[in-house]
C-alpha cells in the first residue's frame, strides 16, 4: 500500500451560507497525477486553497505527513508543497532568473543570497521547464505559455514533492498546451506528484490518466478518464449534454458539447 | 547536479557583489556631494579651513561655526529625511503592490503632518519627541484607512483603490490641518507654519540623532526582510504558498515604515517626491530585487536630498527656497527621463 504525503478528510468549507466544499475526502501519494475538474463553482480552487494550507477548513483535517496541516509553519509546507496559482502579474518587475530564484525563499530566512547550490537547482529547474535562454528578460514582457513555464520552475525551485497547478491553460494556444502536458509528465517521473485542476476536460484527458470530477462541493465521480468522462456524469455537473468518444490516437475520452439541459 | 556554476553565473547575476559595489558607488558620491556641500554657501569655507577646524578643533573661527552649527546638521538632516522617505516609499509600494505608493501620494505623509500639527496647536506639546509620536500615530491612522478602504473594495482594482483611498484619506488629513490651523492662536500657528515649510534651516543635532536612530534602526528592521518583500510583492496567495505569513510581515513592514515616514515628516515637515524618484530610479536602474533596491534607494534618497537642499540653499541667493520645491522641479523630469528612456 502507497504511504500518503497530503490527505483531506471529511473537509468542509463554508462562505457565510454557500457551501463551498461539502465534506470532501482526497489522498495524495508519491509519484501520483490526477486531474480534478469541474464547473466553474464547483469547489476545485477552494480545494486547492484547503490543500495548501491557504484557507483553513470549516470542519474536517488537512494533514500533510500524517501533521495536521494547520499546526505547520507555512515556510515548512511550502518546502513540500508547491501551487502554481492563476496570478496577477502587474508590476513584478523582476527578470526571469530573479523570479525562478525566489521559489529558493522557503528554504531561507527574511535575509539571504543564493548559495551555489541554491543556484544549481534554479539553473536545473529553468532547463527542465526549457526558460533558461529567458533569464535575464523581464516575467512582464513574456507571452502567455513562456509565463506558465516560469511559474512552475519557481515552483520546482521550491524543490516540492507535490505540485498543484491551477487552471494551467488557461490563456494558452495549442503548441504551450502540448508543451505543458509533457512538462508535467516528465516532472511525475522524477517521482514530483502532479495535481492538476482545470475545467478543461479535453485537456485533462489528454493530461491526465487518473480525474475527479467536483461538483457542488463534492466529489461525485473519481477513477480512470473514462470510468469519469461519461455523457451522465458530465450532464449532471456541467448541466450539458455532451457527447464523448474515444480519440483513436490518444485513445482518451473526447467530449463535444451539444446543448444546456 | 547536471549544471555547472559557471553556467549558472551566467544565467544569474550575483546580487551581493552588484549590491555592494552600487552601494559603495553611491556612498562615494554622497561624500563628496556632501563635501561640496559643505563648503559652497554664501560664505565660501576652503577645503583646508575644514581640515584644520576638524584635526585642530579651532571652533571659535566663522568657518568653524558655519561648517558644524549650520551646514553639517543640515545635510546630515537632509540625508536621514531623504534615506527614511526612500526606504518607506520602496516598502509601501511593494508590500501594497502599488508603484505610485509614495508616503505623499497615499496620505501616509500628511498624516504625519496632522499628528504634527496636532500636538503644537491642540495639545501645545513642544518636545521633539512628543511631536514624533504625535506625527507617528497620524501616519499610522492614515495608513489604516487606506488599507481598510482598499480591504472593503478588495474586488475592485487594487492600484486605483490604493491611490484613490489615498487621496481621500490625504485630502481628508490636509483638511482638518487646515481646520485646526485656523482656529490656533498667532503663536503656536507661527510655529506650525515654519515647520510645514519642510526645510532643513532649523536642523540641529537632537533632530538628527532621533530621526536617524528610527530611520537607521527602520532600515536594519526591513533590509532584514527583504527576501520576505520581494516574495510579497508577488501578492498575498503567491507569498503564501511560498512560505511566507503574510498577515505578519505585512503588517510588520507597514509599521515600520509608516514609524520612519511618522519620524521623518515630524523633523523636516512635508517634502514631496523623495520616496517616489529615489526608488523608482534605482528600480530602473538596477532592478526590483529588494536586496538592491532597499540600499541603493536608501542611498539615493539621502544623495538626492543633500543634493536639492544644495540648489535651494546658493540657486536663488539671497532668497533660500524651500527644498520641496527644489525636489518637485527636478524629481518630476527626472522620472519622466527614466520612464521615457527605459519604455522598452
Amino acid at each position: 500500500m502507497k504511504s500518503i504525503m497530503l490527505e483531506c478528510q471529511s473537509v468542509s468549507v463554508n462562505f457565510n451560507k454557500f457551501v463551498a466544499l461539502d465534506k470532501v475526502t482526497l489522498k495524495i501519494s508519491p509519484g501520483d497525477f490526477f486531474g480534478i475538474i469541474g464547473p466553474n463553482g464547483a469547489g476545485k480552487s477552494s480545494l486547492i486553497k484547503v490543500l495548501s494550507g491557504v484557507l483553513a477548513p470549516s470542519s474536517g483535517v488537512v494533514k500533510l505527513h500524517k501533521i495536521n496541516l494547520g499546526s505547520l509553519p507555512r515556510q515548512e509546507i511550502a518546502t513540500k508543497l508547491a501551487v502554481v496559482v492563476q496570478e496577477e502579474d502587474l508590476g513584478v518587475g523582476f527578470t526571469v532568473a530573479q523570479y525562478v530564484a525566489l521559489g529558493r525563499s522557503p528554504h531561507h530566512g527574511g535575509l539571504y543570497f543564493e548559495n551555489n547550490f541554491d543556484r544549481e537547482i534554479i539553473q536545473e529547474a529553468m532547463i527542465r521547464t526549457q526558460t533558461d535562454h529567458l533569464a535575464p528578460r523581464q516575467f512582464d514582457s513574456l507571452s502567455g505559455g513562456e509565463k506558465q513555464r516560469v511559474r512552475i520552475a519557481r515552483a520546482l525551485a521550491q524543490e516540492p514533492k507535490i505540485l498543484i497547478l491551477d487552471e494551467p491553460t488557461n490563456h494558452l494556444d495549442i503548441y504551450s498546451q502540448i508543451n505543458l502536458t509533457e512538462l508535467l509528465a516528465q516532472i511525475n517521473q522524477k517521482g514530483i506528484s502532479v495535481v492538476i485542476v482545470s475545467h478543461d476536460i479535453n485537456f485533462m484527458c489528454g493530461a491526465c490518466d487518473q480525474l475527479k470530477l467536483m461538483n457542488q462541493g463534492k466529489i461525485i465521480a473519481e477513477g480512470g478518464s473514462r470510468e469519469v468522462v461519461t455523457e451522465e456524469n458530465l450532464a449532471e455537473a456541467f448541466k450539458v449534454r455532451v457527447f464523448v468518444d474515444i480519440n483513436p490516437v490518444t485513445m482518451s475520452p473526447r467530449i463535444t458539447p451539444l446543448t444546456r439541459i | 547536479m547536471s549544471t555547472d556554476t559557471a553556467l549558472c553565473s551566467m544565467t544569474q547575476p550575483n546580487t551581493l557583489k552588484k549590491t555592494v559595489t552600487i552601494s559603495a558607488i553611491l556612498t562615494g558620491s554622497l561624500v563628496i556631494v556632501s563635501l561640496i556641500s559643505l563648503l559652497e554657501g554664501t560664505t565660501s569655507v576652503g577645503f583646508s579651513d575644514l581640515l584644520s577646524s576638524i584635526f585642530h578643533k579651532i571652533d571659535s573661527n566663522q568657518g568653524s561655526t558655519i561648517i558644524f552649527s549650520y551646514r553639517l546638521p543640515r545635510i546630515l538632516l537632509a540625508c536621514v529625511v531623504g534615506a527614511g522617505l526612500a526606504c518607506s516609499g520602496v516598502v509601501f509600494q511593494g508590500v501594497l503592490r502599488n508603484p505610485l505608493a509614495d508616503p505623499y501620494i497615499i496620505g501616509i505623509a500628511a498624516g504625519g503632518a496632522l499628528g504634527a500639527v496636532v500636538s503644537i496647536s491642540l495639545f501645545k506639546w513642544n518636545g521633539l519627541f512628543s511631536t514624533s509620536i504625535a506625527s507617528f500615530v497620524g501616519s499610522l491612522v492614515a495608513v489604516g484607512l487606506v488599507y481598510g478602504l482598499t480591504v472593503l473594495r478588495k474586488n475592485s482594482s487594487y492600484i486605483n483603490t490604493v491611490i484613490l483611498a489615498g487621496i481621500i484619506v490625504g485630502s481628508m488629513m490636509n483638511s482638518m490641518m487646515l481646520l485646526i490651523m485656523s482656529v490656533t492662536s498667532s503663536h503656536e500657528l507661527q510655529r506650525v507654519l515654519f515647520w510645514m515649510m519642510g526645510d532643513f534651516s532649523l536642523a540641529d543635532y537632537e533632530k538628527i540623532l532621533f530621526s536617524g536612530t528610527v530611520v537607521l534602526i527602520g532600515f536594519l528592521v526591513i533590509y532584514l526582510n527583504a527576501n520576505r518583500l520581494n516574495v510579497l510583492s508577488l501578492g498575498e496567495e503567491s507569498a503564501s504558498n511560498l512560505g511566507i505569513d503574510v498577515q505578519r510581515y505585512r503588517f510588520l513592514l507597514i509599521i515600520v515604515a509608516a514609524l520612519m515616514t511618522g519620524s521623518v515628516v515630524s523633523v523636516a515637515g512635508p517634502i514631496g517626491f523623495v520616496g517616489l524618484v529615489a526608488p523608482h530610479s534605482m528600480r530602473l536602474l538596477f532592478g526590483s530585487d529588494h536586496r538592491v533596491l532597499l540600499p541603493t534607494a536608501f542611498l539615493s534618497g539621502a544623495l538626492f536630498l543633500v543634493i536639492a537642499d544644495t540648489i535651494a540653499r546658493l540657486v536663488a541667493y539671497p532668497v533660500e527656497l524651500p527644498v520641496g520645491v527644489i525636489t518637485a522641479l527636478s524629481g518630476a523630469p527626472f522620472f519622466l527621463y527614466l520612464l521615457l528612456k527605459n519604455r522598452n
